[in-house]
């Protein structure tokens, strides 16, 4: 299993980059299409066409990687509360957490400072890097997860899908400015960064952990099915996202925020068919081993990494953002390689190795 | 015991310490003392797996066989022996 963790781990790492290369993908394809055509922006002849939809089905595909690393946290909660400790130590827990901050502040620094900005507010300074933020808050709340996990898994599994749902039906509302009482305040309260609202993720990797034994048969049995739903789902999160676009922005696009409900069950069928196909052999197996193991420096230098290289083509060599798929190329590679070219030149060098930990935890 | 107690400390000294011989010692609590943390557990179990030619079960991967060298070590000399 611990393997299998790694290995997702490193799909989750690879697909990171393409995540977030997609997004400056559409902004070139929408709006900076000045650059390399005489047009006015925003432009959205592209809206529609082959690439878009290549683009729109990678970004809603790599999109299970934040919940694949949160279920990964999930499972390493349930190792700290296993065997006879009744309770999460708070030592192990604030160890943790002092790892996790230094590569943040670092990085956050880092990334505003490429940007030229000053963040304005907690949201512009947390939402970057949102992911550290919330597996904090994760581990902070263990100690009171874990009991209520061991008293009723189903249950607690029960209400924070439904809290998600709840999270993604206010986030319909906002599209379609419907407006339902309590909207409003629950969208104002639950931001990226905050625990609610991908706290099935976490939850679910460790109550999986906890009951393997008591899951894997089921999800053996019935992995076939899974996996036809994994690819159903993997489809349905597109074209979930390209009917709301045309429905809610017609003629125009919708932006990078929307997730839709297809998107998290394709996520949910992707870790379970993962757990269900625990014997299959992947072809890149080591290398993504490899990169589970870096998935917290990959996570955070592939940002600032993306950003200065699409700078770079912005300014110097606009036409490439003309070429879709040669521009996400090269952001994905940029995306992947600065972090890991990083992390190699700082492990191999005696003078500088002390400051991996701070840089990528 | 000793050789797989050195090989786990060698491990764990140049993985998650920045290869500084000498300071995990076999009774060092691995967590409380934040040596390993999520992923680092997972590259240890897969170090064990290759290095010793044990397969650790999902039911092994638990705090009391991971809290130090010392637990690991038993652990790996338990599956050996099974």
């Amino acid at each position: 299993m611990a393997r299998r963790l790694l290995l997702l781990n490193g799909l989750a790492a690879a697909c990171l980059p393409l995540f977030h290369a997609v997004v400056y993908g559409f902004q070139a394809m929408f709006l900076w299409t000045n650059q390399y055509r005489l047009v006015d922006v925003p432009n959205y002849d592209q809206l529609g066409s082959i690439t878009y939809y290549i683009m729109l089905t990678i970004r809603q595909l790599s999109g299970f990687s934040i919940p694949a690393f949160l279920f990964v946290s999930g499972f390493f909660i349930a190792f700290l509360a296993s065997g006879s400790n009744t309770h999460i130590s708070k030592e192990a827990i604030f160890q943790r957490i002092r790892v996790l901050v230094i590569p943040f502040l670092i990085w956050t620094t880092i990334l505003f400072i490429l940007l030229m900005e000053r963040p304005q507010s907690l949201e512009d300074l947390l939402r970057p890097y949102y992911y550290i933020p919330l597996i904090i808050q994760y581990y902070l709340l263990s100690p009171l997860l874990v009991p209520l996990a061991r008293k009723n898994w189903k249950l607690l599994l029960l209400a924070v899908a439904l809290l998600n749902i709840l999270l993604q039906l206010a986030e319909y509302l906002t599209i379609f400015h419907l407006d339902v009482p309590g909207r409003a305040f629950l969208l104002r309260t639950t931001p990226i960064w905050f625990f609610p609202g991908r706290l099935f993720w976490f939850v679910f990797g460790f109550v999986v952990s906890q009951h393997l034994s008591e899951i894997k048969p089921w999800l053996i049995r019935y992995r076939r099915p899974l996996f036809v739903a994994m690819i159903l789902f993997g489809i349905a999160s597109v074209v979930e996202y390209a009917v709301v676009n045309q429905l809610a922005t017609p003629g125009e696009w919708l932006g990078p925020n929307f997730t839709g409900f297809g998107r998290d069950f394709f996520s949910l069928a992707v870790l379970l068919v993962f757990i269900a196909y625990d014997k299959a052999k992947y072809p890149l197996k080591s290398q993504l081993t490899d990169l589970g193991i870096k998935s917290l420096g990959i996570y955070l230098v592939n940002t600032p990494a993306i950003f200065v290289i699409s700078a770079l083509i912005y300014h110097k060599l606009p036409w490439i953002m003309g070429q879709p798929i040669l521009y996400q190329g090269l952001l994905f590679i940029f995306g992947l390689g600065v972090p890991l070219l990083l992390m190699s030149i700082i492990i191999k060098l005696p003078i500088i190795r002390p400051s991996y930990r701070f840089l990528f935890g | 015991m000793d050789n797989i107690e050195q090989q786990l400390k060698d491990f764990i000294s140049q993985e998650f310490l920045g290869d500084k011989p000498g300071t995990v010692s076999a009774s060092d609590n691995l967590i409380e003392d934040g040596i390993i943390d999520s992923l680092a557990i997972l590259m240890l179990i897969k170090y064990i797996e290759d290095q010793f030619s044990v397969t650790i079960e999902p039911e092994d991967v638990t705090l009391d066989n991971f809290e130090s060298v010392g637990t690991i070590s038993r652990l790996i000399e338990k599956r050996n022996t099974q």
